[in-house]
């Protein structure tokens, strides 16, 4: 398990405690929680953390004295500034409620990848976060493909399971709804430039 | 079809995740042979679990590309705060020679005030093609590296050094009239006194653009490009500033060389910057020129066979990393063709 996440599970009470100071409603405390632990885990992709429980305290503190800054002075300009331009409106803006939800997915599929053992964690997490190819990712490591093939196989079991166990909805359905606009699923959103006449 | 019930040998479902797992890495890792495909596709009809287990398990593993979002978190503080004991270690081997005058002037407190807030660095980071950085620096300032750059940061007692050695940094500058901040970049210098501002550095032309978000920093061209931090460092660059900055300026400059200054209009400052959330914008420029921005974000080389539509205006944004998407979304949308000759290198051309 991710010593952070480790650490977001064993103090995750008095975490939130901490960030009584900052907000005043708990569903302000229970997101810059959740933020922490998700900037912090990103981190501990990155590098070693000595003292996991200490920075994920920092992280939180960070977070959230940006957090209530920015809340005082908007950070959607730039989008606004965007959209006045000549340029047609795109569908697939995401809506505030379905921007929460990625963030509840993205925190889920967090502990999910946390919960792995480490060389299998450090395998998903170049791949999915630093979006390495697989041979690098061998290379990176130092093991061989088909060990990267093995983390592969078992981590994705122990992510299925945990999600499972969750109650997220995995595969099928869900999914079916999403198909057919992949390049305009949030990662993309290209638009069509109309002339001025 | 089969009826289910007839079934003899059910495979219990944990099997069936087994197989289906090994099925999913293996085609993620590498082409399957003529021979393992043939037998994929038998195992995926030996029965309506096997294919749903496999669907289920592919679903995880394409839902876990959202942990991409991580990189986009939009926070400074994502580098770990230096553990005291090491600074301390640092600050012992740094000054080493300072220490031993403290010891003869005597007791711990002396060393307290001596060297308390002064914390000292000598690291350099790098990011690759499509990757980005936040990296928060010993005195509270941070930078943010784009795709496929590179600093040394040097911060000794009198001075906080940077040298750009390729790519491009922003840089959020803790206000510190003992130390100044200077970001070294080609032959020229960047100064600030608490701001923030983005470097660039263009290798080809050895031009450097400087993009200012807040406060106000000073351009001095360098005596001379000796390439190297430590020793730029220990001299205060003394050359006259070429000119000064503020909130919203944009210049391009070479040694006493100012080609432009401009100040942006806000929208135009958001979108040059756009990049710090992982986010390449653009409203207009043509297919050539977005496609010269995307090329720094990967290493695929882009060829575009036809001249009408190099100058295409292209118009929205982009997540940094999302070739693929880039590619599919000018197929889609602007029809242009899109084939792929190898790995490395993408052909573009006018679709009839």
């Amino acid at each position: 398990m991710s010593s952070i996440y480790k650490a977001y599970r064993e103090h995750g009470a008095a975490l939130k405690r901490f960030l009584w100071r900052y907000y005043k409603r708990a569903e302000d405390v229970e997101d810059a929680a959740q933020e922490a632990f998700l900037r912090a885990f990103a981190a501990e992709a990155r590098k070693e953390i000595r003292a996991p429980k200490e920075f994920l305290f920092q992280t939180a503190k960070h977070y959230a004295l940006n957090d209530i800054g920015k809340k005082t002075n908007s950070s959607t300009d730039y989008l606004a500034d965007f959209e006045a331009g000549p340029v047609l409106q795109d569908e697939a803006q995401l809506g505030a409620d379905e921007e929460l939800a990625g963030r509840q997915k993205l925190a889920i599929f967090a502990e999910a990848v946390a919960e792995l053992p480490p060389q299998c964690r450090r395998v998903f997490m170049l791949r999915k976060f630093d979006g390495l190819k697989v041979k690098d990712i061998a290379k990176r490591l130092d093991i061989t493909v088909s060990a990267v093939e093995k983390h592969i196989a078992t981590g994705v079991i122990k992510c299925a399971d945990y999600l499972e166990e969750r109650g997220y909805e995995v595969g099928g359905a869900k999914r079916s709804n999403k198909s057919g606009q992949s390049a305009a699923d949030g990662n993309v959103r290209i638009l069509a430039y109309q002339g001025d006449d | 079809m089969t009826d289910g019930t007839k079934i003899v040998d059910m495979p219990d479902r944990e099997t069936v995740r087994r197989e289906a797992g090994n099925w999913l890495a293996r085609r993620e890792t590498r082409p399957l042979s003529q021979a393992e495909a043939t037998e994929f596709a038998a195992w995926l009809k030996q029965s309506p679990r096997h294919a749903e287990e496999f669907e289920r398990l592919s679903g995880v593993w394409d839902d876990l590309d959202i942990l991409d979002e991580l990189n986009y978190l939009d926070s400074a503080s994502e580098s770990e705060p230096r553990a005291p004991v090491r600074l301390w270690e640092r600050r012992q081997v740094v000054s080493a020679l300072a220490a031993s005058l403290v010891v003869l002037v005597g007791g711990a407190v002396i060393y307290q005030t001596a060297f308390e807030g002064v914390p000292l660095q000598d690291e350099a980071f790098a990011t690759d093609f499509g990757e980005q950085k936040t990296i928060a620096l010993v005195d509270g300032s941070s930078l943010i590296l784009n795709t496929d750059s590179e600093v040394e940061v040097v911060y000794s007692r009198q001075a906080r050094d940077v040298r750009l050695v390729r790519g491009e940094a922003h840089f959020e500058v803790l206000e510190d009239t003992k130390r100044p901040f200077s970001v070294y970049a080609g032959e020229g210098i960047v100064r600030a006194v608490g701001t923030a501002f983005t470097v660039r550095f263009r290798e080809e032309t050895q031009f450097v653009e400087v993009t200012v978000s807040e406060g106000r920093v000073e351009l001095i061209p360098q005596a001379s490009a000796d390439g190297n931090t430590a020793a730029a460092s220990s001299e205060a660059p003394s050359r006259e500033p070429l000119v000064e900055m503020t909130a919203g300026d944009n210049a391009v400059f070479k040694q006493e060389v100012l080609k432009h200054i401009t100040e942006l209009p806000r929208a135009e400052l958001n979108r040059k910057l756009s990049w710090r959330r992982g986010l390449l914008a653009f409203a207009g420029e043509p297919l050539g020129e977005v496609l010269n921005e995307v090329a720094r974000y990967t290493d695929v080389d882009f060829r575009i066979e036809d001249p009408a539509i190099e100058a295409l205006p292209i118009g929205g944004y982009f997540k940094v990393g999302e070739v693929d998407g880039l590619l599919r979304a000018l197929e889609e949308t602007f029809e242009i063709g899109v084939e792929r000759i190898d790995d490395g290198r993408v052909r573009l051309y006018q679709k009839t």
